[in-house]
Order: C-alpha cells, then structure tokens, then sequence
C-alpha cells in the first residue's frame, strides 16, 4: 500500500517550511490580517511599558506578602512573565483567531505573519528591542548577581533567537515532545 | 629551581602602548570620568557576563540599523494618484459575459417560451403540450391548498423577509418550517436557506477548511464542486458509486491520517438521488465505511427527498436508516416541495454552528415567508397531517409508481436500445438517457465531455476565455439532443436535455435526454408521450446514423 506521507523519524527534525503555494498567498491578500496588523499601532507599542509596570506591581505585592521582596528576585520574575508570556503569543500559538482568510496564515506564528513576514521591519525592531532592553536593565537593577543575570539571560535568548531572520519558518520537532508539522 | 623570563615582543608592547595613550586621551574628555566609573562599576570582576552584555547590545544596534527586507514580492502594484487617474481615464467596462458564439446561439432559440402558470400541462411557444420538463414532482404548484398557504401568507407578512435571518430577517414562518422539516425527516435540528443552490457552497465550508480532507463522488453535482473550491479542502474523488474505489482510497490515506495533528475534519461526499446520473449510492456501505475509517457523511438530499423512501423521507428511509448516521444532510425545497430555498438538517450543535458561521446564512437574504409556509404545507400534506406518520404516502406512492412504469417503459423497449442508454434507477422521477456507447462509436463522439487535463479545463485554468467556451463535439452533441426535444415538442410532449456548461465543473460528463414525471400526469398520457419521444429519438437517430451525417449538423447550427 503506497504511504502518503513519509514515515516520521525518531530523531530531531529541525527544517524550514516549505514556501506557501500561490493560492494560499492570494488568501493572504484577501483581507488585511487582523491578528497581526495591529501591532503597528503605537498603542500597541506603548502597552509592553505598562504591562511590564503592572506585572512588577504584582510581584511586589505577592512578594512583600511573604516578606521576600528583594529587586533581584521581584525583576527576575517580571522578565521571566514578559518573556515566557510573549514566547507563547508570538512563537508558540499559530494560527488567527479569527477566519478572515479562509486558514491561509493556519501553520504560521505570530511573529511570521507580522508585516506578511518582511524583516527589519519597524514593529519588529521594536519586539527585538524589547526584551534586550528589559534584560540589559535587568542586570543593572538586580546588582549583577551573576546567578540571576544568567537565568535573566537565558529567558531573554527565548525571545530573541526566535525573532532571528535565520529562524524564519524554521520548525522543530521532538519526538514525544513536538510533531512536525507538514 | 630556575626563573623564566617573559619576552614582550616589541610589536604587543607598542600596541600596549597605544591603547594607553587612546585611553589617557578619552579620559581627558569632558564627562569621560563618569562613564569610565560606570563601566569599572559594573564590570565586577566579571568578564563573560559583561562580554555577553555587549554582545547583545551590539547586535541590537545591528539590528536596528538594518534595512528592511521583503519575504515576498507584493501581489499588488504601488501606483501613484496620477496613473491611478489615467487608469481610470483608460477604463472601457467589458461586456459582463462574453458575447454569444456564432455556433451557440441555437442554444439561446432553443429555449422554451410559457404562457401562463406552468404545471403537468402548459402553454409553450402558443402550444398546449404535456410537460414532462418539470421538477415539480408532487405537482405541487398546481395544488390548491399550497397555492391558498401561498397567497394567505403574502396578505399577511409580504413578498420578502426583509433581511438576513440574524438581522430582523426570521420570522415565525421560518421557525416553524425548520421545525416541521426537523420532525419530518427525524433530526435534532434543521434550518432554512434563502437559496437552493447556495446552501452546499455555504454548508460545507462553515466545517471544512484548507488542510481538512473530502472524499467525493465524481458524480455530484456542480453545486457540491463550488463548495468543495470555495472550503479550500484536499479533495480525494473516487468513482461514481464504486464503493471498492471508496474503500480503497480509505484504506491508502490511514495511516498517514492517523499521524495528523491536530486531526483533520474528513468527510466523505455524496447525494442522495444523483442530480447527474439519477441513481443514489449503496447508504449500507457508506455509512458503514464511514465508521469504520471514522469519517462524517455530507450527504445532498435536493433530488430525493419527497420522492425516496415510503413516506419520502429520502434515501435513510429507503435504506432503513436513521436519519442520526447520516451527520449532515442538506437538500433543496425548490423540488419536491415546490415552494424556494435549501434546508440542512443533522444535530443541534452542527446546526447552531452554522448559525453564526455559514456565510451565505449570516450574510444574505432570508428565505420570503410563504415559501417557508409552503415547505410546512408540503409536509403536512406529504404526511396526511401527521409528521412523524410512518403510514405509506399516497402521493409519494403514486409517484413511485409512475417513475418505475415510464422507467420501464424506456429501458425494455427493444428498439431504443441501439440508440440511448437509460441511467437513471426506476425511482427516479427523472430519467436519464444518454446516447448508447455503441451508437456514440459509430458517430466517434468522445466517451467523456471535460474533466480534468481537458482541453477545456487547461484553458480555464489558464483564463483562455474564448477557448473554453467551445468544445464544438459537445455543442454538436448538445444539437443532435435538442432536435429530438424540438421533434417531441412539435408533437405536444415537453421533454428537455441536460444543460451543464463544461468550464464549470471539474468532473466529466455526457449529455442527457432528461424525462421528468411528475404526479400531476396519468399513466396513460405517460404512455402516449412515451411513444412521442421513442419516435422522435428513432427519427433522429436514424436520420444521423453516421459520423458524416453527425457532422453535417454543423451546417444546421
């Protein structure tokens, strides 16, 4: 019986999705995507800085409940919750909420979908910006604790090497842990 | 124990000179003090970190300084206010369709000209004829208590619903049209469409989407192929009613399904009496297969319903199924029901769904009231009153009995049978002919019209418009069938041909004799008629018994 798909094999897969077909491209343009044009707004600039603010306010009331209020720790987890949160939103969901384009941008994340997937763009400057700023910061605030600076490190690498230009498309699967997706 | 020596090569020791002289030059520089405070600050003893740091910094400044690139190249010209105005000003509009064809324009003399209501029995082209090119098969058009419903409910709420049927565009009539049509065909839910045609093309989208996968009959019909484009799904076909095929192609795809995350939605396509063929597909299989290799059943009910099953319930009913196996069964209520508008009925949450979800539900025009009214009507006076009767239906019964005895009629007369083919089963209220595979040899017309890798369909996909318009054996064929309909009317019997236009189907096809019966004519005229169009289809035959004689056509067109 002939397969219709490649047998998966057990080890690490990493390799860049295949180029969209010219039907799935004219569906992209069929309607300005949503889910991803906003983020050329500058409101949507400007609530990163108030997001952060808000969850540095709550790791301090949390942390001062418990009486263990320090700045290293309080910024260390702000900058875990803002890393880690905007991994998920811009890397790890696919898809639109919403079905303006009859499933076109389906097996793409967030990140590929901005500005139809150009680079250097403004709006993704800024996302790059971002987390490289709060973790140069973060170091500072924090007294350069070397522990805490390579924890700090570590979650800002999360949100940069996805951003790179290199990671484009790029798919990882792990066995029992991630499928590839065809 | 014995001293080493380290030897500075002159050349380091003069780098090492310079950069203290470059670093005793910068710290002279106003506010240098503070920077270099800053850096010995925050360096505490801690290389890699502060390399790691700088790095980091460096490549956001790259970052950022770096121009922007495109991914891919803009389907859509960038163009200035002033060539948007000479555009503008170059503008002539293209006629909207494409002018009719010398060897076409039989077909626009071919049509059919009625005077006054239309039912078993009509005034065509100033001749009274028996219409047997109808597909009101109940004859409902010509029924009192309808055309009584029809009239009261148009004093009452007007011609038109007004609107969408989420926006003001509902109204009681409807709600109790989906509800007759629920119990009547025994599912949870129903729901009614403003147009017949349009509601597989906005069914099956709502649950199919790009990446999902439909395994179709190459029979269905071109309603049920726009639905399939327009849900952007991988489309498997297999062969018309060849449940082995089926099999085959289920068997092929599971294993790598089985992998798929997440699942794919998978249906399997078919309907109920074929609206190309006239026969309907082995429902035991079907619904077997389909659970068998976990599918859903979309199944297109427009032509049997109100004319399969004891009490016409459809093609369930006449398999002894329960409506339940079936998961989605959409239908027409411009047939049988002689009222306007589609209907899909199933569970409650794959109706719901569509409620907010089915474009052309949300998005056009509700259904007119008395339309809905008479679908209601229709029903009650199908079932005696009682919708949930399992009592035989006269009307549907008499139908039957017609169908099967002018289906007999055709299919054992001896002389006919050189000349056409009947396809259609014996239940069928329209009957199918096409020209016999022997008598097609002999005038070497092709097997098949269109379909994939046709000339026709190449062209189509190319946007060759003038040359997908004319498959001139299929107009020539077209001819031949319409003569014998223009021979049958001339003697007062009204039969018509299948009229399917290649470039907009994706299957292949033939063209039919098409013979409807509906209730409203006797046997005994279905007897006379069926003589009028045996002598006609011998005349013609006869007369084009050849492929030069086929050919001469041409001159004719």
């Amino acid at each position: 019986m002939p397969r219709t798909r490649a047998r998966r094999s057990s080890s690490i897969k990493i390799q860049h999705m295949a180029p969209d077909s010219q039907d799935v491209l004219n569906d992209q343009d069929l309607q300005t995507n949503l889910n991803a044009n906003w983020i050329n707004f500058k409101g949507a600039w400007v609530i990163h800085f108030v997001i952060i603010g808000l969850v540095k306010v709550f790791y301090t009331l949390i942390l001062k409940s418990y009486g263990l209020n320090t700045a290293e720790l309080n910024w260390t987890l702000t900058n875990l919750t803002y890393t880690v949160g905007s991994y998920i939103m811009f890397h790890q969901v696919k898809g639109t909420p919403f079905e303006f384009n009859l499933g076109a941008y389906d097996k793409l994340t967030m990140w590929e979908q901005l500005d139809n997937g150009d680079q250097y763009t403004p709006a993704k400057k800024f996302l790059m910006g971002m987390p490289i700023a709060l973790f140069l910061c973060i170091t500072h605030f924090t007294n350069y604790s070397v522990r805490m600076s390579i924890f700090n490190g570590a979650c800002c690498l999360l949100c940069v090497i996805p951003k790179l230009e290199l990671s484009h498309r790029l798919r990882v699967s792990i066995p029992y842990l991630s499928e590839y997706e065809n | 124990m014995s001293t080493t020596t380290i030897v500075i090569p002159e050349s380091l020791n003069n780098i090492h000179i310079y950069v203290l002289d470059l670093y005793r030059r910068f710290a002279g520089l106003p506010g240098a003090s503070i920077v270099i405070g800053y850096i010995k600050a925050s360096y505490k003893d801690d290389p890699l970190r502060s390399v790691f740091e700088l790095a980091l910094l460096l490549f956001a400044v790259k970052y950022f300084l770096s121009s922007k690139k495109q991914a891919n190249k803009p389907t859509l010209a960038k163009l200035s206010e002033k060539e948007v105005d000479d555009l503008c000003q170059e503008w002539e509009p293209e006629p909207l369709a494409f002018p009719l064809g010398e060897l076409e324009k039989w077909q626009l003399a071919d049509i059919p000209v009625t005077q006054g209501s239309v039912g078993p029995h009509a005034c065509v082209d100033a001749r009274d004829v028996l219409n047997l090119a109808s597909l009101d098969f109940l004859n409902f058009n010509s029924n009192a208590v309808i055309k009584a419903a029809a009239k009261q409910t148009i004093m009452k709420s007007g011609v038109g619903a007004c609107g969408p049927p989420n926006f003001y565009g509902t109204q009681d009539y409807h709600v109790r049209a989906e509800e007759d049509l629920a119990e009547f065909l025994g599912a949870e839910r129903a729901m009614v469409y403003g147009q017949d045609f349009n509601t597989n093309t906005s069914v099956l989208p709502s649950f199919v989407k790009r990446g999902d996968l439909c395994i179709v009959d190459s029979g269905v019909g071109v309603s049920t192929q726009n639905a399939l484009k327009m849900s952007r799904c991988r489309v498997q076909w297999f062969n018309h009613n060849d449940m082995d095929h089926l099999e085959e192609i289920l068997q092929e795809l599971q294993p790598g399904l089985a992998e798929e995350k997440p699942i794919t939605r998978r249906f399997i396509v078919s309907e109920g009496l074929f609206v190309n063929f006239g026969d309907y597909p082995d429902l035991h299989k079907l619904v077997e297969l389909k659970e068998k290799y976990r599918y859903r059943l979309f199944l297109d009910e427009s032509y049997s319903i109100g004319v399969l099953g004891k009490t016409g319930r459809g093609l369930p009913e006449l398999f002894g199924i329960p409506r339940s196996s079936i998961e989605i069964t959409t239908g027409s209520m411009a047939l049988a029901f002689a009222s306007s508008g589609g209907f899909c009925v199933g569970e409650s949450d794959m109706i719901q769904h569509q409620r907010i979800s089915s474009l052309a539900f949300v998005f056009s025009a509700s259904l007119p009231p008395y339309c809905a009214r008479v679908t209601s009507t229709a029903l009650h006076l199908i079932t005696n009153g009682d919708l949930t009767s399992e009592a035989e239906s006269k009307i549907v019964a008499s139908l039957n009995t017609k169908s099967e005895s002018l289906s007999e009629l055709f299919s054992s007369d001896r002389s006919l049978q050189p000349f056409v083919l009947v396809k259609s089963i014996p239940l069928s209220p329209v009957i199918h002919m096409r020209l016999s595979p022997k008598y097609r040899e002999m005038l070497q017309l092709p097997p098949v019209y269109g379909g994939p890798q046709s000339a026709v369909a190449q062209a189509w996909s190319r946007g060759l418009e003038a040359e997908y318009f004319l498959d001139e054996t299929y107009n020539l064929e077209n001819f031949l069938l319409s003569k014998i309909v223009a021979l049958c009317k001339s003697r007062d019997v009204l039969i018509t041909r299948s009229k399917r236009i290649l470039h907009h189907e994706v299957v292949s096809m033939v063209p039919e004799l098409l013979v409807c019966v509906t209730d409203g004519v006797s046997v005994e005229e279905l007897a006379i008629a069926f003589h009028v169009v045996k002598e006609s289809i011998l005349a013609v035959t006869q007369q084009v018994n050849n492929h030069t004689a086929f050919r001469r056509l041409e001159d004719e067109l």
